[in-house]
């Protein structure tokens, strides 16, 4: 009898769950989540509002602005791969377009964890809009699929040191962290990362996207920030002058980008060379020699013989 | 080990003075990329290594297009990533070893300052050995240094400057464009002097030509 009772619930309860499925399935939704467009702060691979500071080799392949602050400090040793905009027109105009962006992403969930602290460690998630009092990441988070993913957090983003993030197209993973974000060391994560206050990448944390501050500060520290397939092509700039070397006639060739500059390839600033010190070794040696023999001879020709 | 391709002319030993031979056309080396890869897509891997013996320098060759600014591209990576100790040839440039002129350009540091291929670039000498191996089929294409020059950040955006390290062709948008001399140029390019507003103030170039 306990049996049967048993596992009649057992059948009712999985074709309830069963039923219930597709109502949390966010493609039967109204509307998918789309990504927002940057505009202006699409060339930008980091972003401040008051200020952003250096310490150390990191690289970002975009530009580098701060607005409506206007302090950018530590490049050098850090490289960037675009134009630093401190202060200026460009990075006000993308810091305007940046702040709608952040209310584009003020989507619908499709994953409400409520009003907690979320660790995403450990889950293998689908494009959706996960939402949050709180994400934390303490260890890998896989993005599995494709599309578009945004993380709503209604404070903090705090990812632990050695935690990682795989899978997912950087240029579709955004997280919109309504106080402050913190990557930690020698994480390493994935994802536009859109902050109304604070970001920080902690000591080797490196980032494949961006980082936009709205209005607090980015602090960077021997970071590799990438995302370059998420960066524009830049506007068609002026045709360089033909050549004046006489080339033969060319056979019709197809047309390409012409190429304007060198590339950027280097690390960390030059270190000098190191056994410049020996070479004055050497050198200070043989002129005390000559000058002793120059004496020495001297003295035999000049002075009285006994 | 006998030469892998017939030969137009008699071949002396290079010694001091390598002699430069009108490159044979019996047949072409590329192409090394599908010709709908687009400038701008990231680096791919190519069947080439380059040696620099004089130097100690054996490295892979990835290809390389533009930078959303137009630049040749110097992909880097997180530390320690073997993007560093990786060369870069040009897409839109010349094959190595063909009529033309090839790019290769190279990490001078990582981001920890440790040296990476072109640390040591400025130590070449004329009549130096660089040597671009075709990994499929273990054709050596030698190289021999002309010279090697830094440019300023203004000189070596300046269309005449790029026209010799790159050619015509690439710095006109037309593609790559057999070379006015009919000989085979190689040019190596890497960052030097000091990170200003952060970019490398300097370029170091080394001009080479194919010697057999």
């Amino acid at each position: 009898m306990h049996k049967v009772k048993n596992l009649a619930i057992l059948i009712i309860l999985i074709m309830g769950l069963s039923l219930a499925g597709p109502l949390f399935d966010a493609s039967a939704g109204p509307l998918a989540q789309t990504s927002p467009t940057l505009g202006d702060a699409e060339s930008y691979s980091v972003l401040g509002g008051e200020s952003v500071t250096n310490t150390g080799s990191t690289t970002m392949p975009g530009d580098l602005g701060v607005s409506p602050g206007s302090s950018v400090t530590g490049f050098p040793p850090g490289t960037v791969g675009g134009t630093i905009h401190a202060g200026d027109a460009d990075a006000a105009a993308a810091q305007a377009d940046n702040t709608a962006a952040f209310g584009t992403l003020d989507q619908g969930c499709t994953q409400d964890y409520g009003a907690v602290t979320q660790d995403l460690a450990g889950l293998s998630l689908s494009p959706g809009v996960y939402c949050a009092d709180a994400f934390t990441l303490t260890a890998n988070l896989t993005l599995s699929g494709s599309g578009v993913w945004i993380f709503k957090s209604d404070s903090t983003l705090i990812t632990s040191s050695e935690s990682s993030v795989t899978g997912g197209d950087p240029c579709n993973v955004w997280w919109r962290v309504v106080s402050s974000a913190t990557l930690g060391t020698d994480s390493s994560f994935i994802g536009n990362i859109l902050a109304d206050t604070s970001i920080s990448l902690n000591t080797g944390a490196t980032l494949d996207g961006r980082a936009f501050a709205r209005t607090g500060s980015v602090t960077l520290d021997n970071n590799i920030i990438t995302g370059n397939a998420c960066l524009p092509p830049a506007p068609t700039a002026t045709a360089p002058p033909a050549p004046t070397a006489t080339a033969p006639p060319a056979p019709t060739a197809p047309s390409t980008t012409p190429v304007v500059g060198l590339p950027d390839t280097g690390g960390a600033p030059i270190r000098n060379n190191i056994d410049r010190p020996w070479s004055l070794v050497i050198v200070g040696g043989f002129t005390a020699i000559a000058l002793a023999l120059g004496v020495r001879g001297y003295r035999r020709s000049h002075l009285p013989k006994q | 080990m006998p030469s892998p391709f017939p030969v137009l002319l008699p071949s002396e030993q290079p010694t001091i003075q390598p002699k430069v031979q009108p490159t044979p056309t019996v047949f072409a080396l590329g192409p090394l990329i599908d010709s709908d890869l687009d400038l701008r897509a990231g680096p791919v891997d190519l069947p080439l290594e380059l040696q620099i013996p004089s130097l100690e320098v054996i490295a892979p060759v990835a290809g390389v297009g533009l930078t959303s600014e137009n630049l040749m591209d110097g992909p880097k990576g997180p530390i320690d990533d073997p993007i560093w100790h990786t060369a870069f040839w040009y897409r839109g440039g010349g094959v190595p070893g063909e009529v033309g002129t090839a790019t290769i350009a190279g990490h001078v540091n990582d981001p920890l300052g440790r040296p990476e291929i072109f640390a040591r670039l400025e130590e070449l000498r004329p009549g130096d050995l660089i040597i671009i191996r075709y990994t499929t089929s273990n054709i050596d294409i030698r190289f021999h240094v002309d010279q090697v020059k830094v440019y300023s950040i203004q000189e070596s955006s300046d269309p005449a400057v790029l026209t010799q390290i790159f050619g015509a062709g690439p710095v006109a948008g037309t593609g790559p464009q057999p070379s006015p001399d009919g000989l085979s140029h190689l040019t190596l390019i890497t960052c030097a002097g000091d990170i200003v507003d952060g970019r490398f103030d300097r370029h170091r170039v080394v001009f080479a030509t194919r010697s057999e």
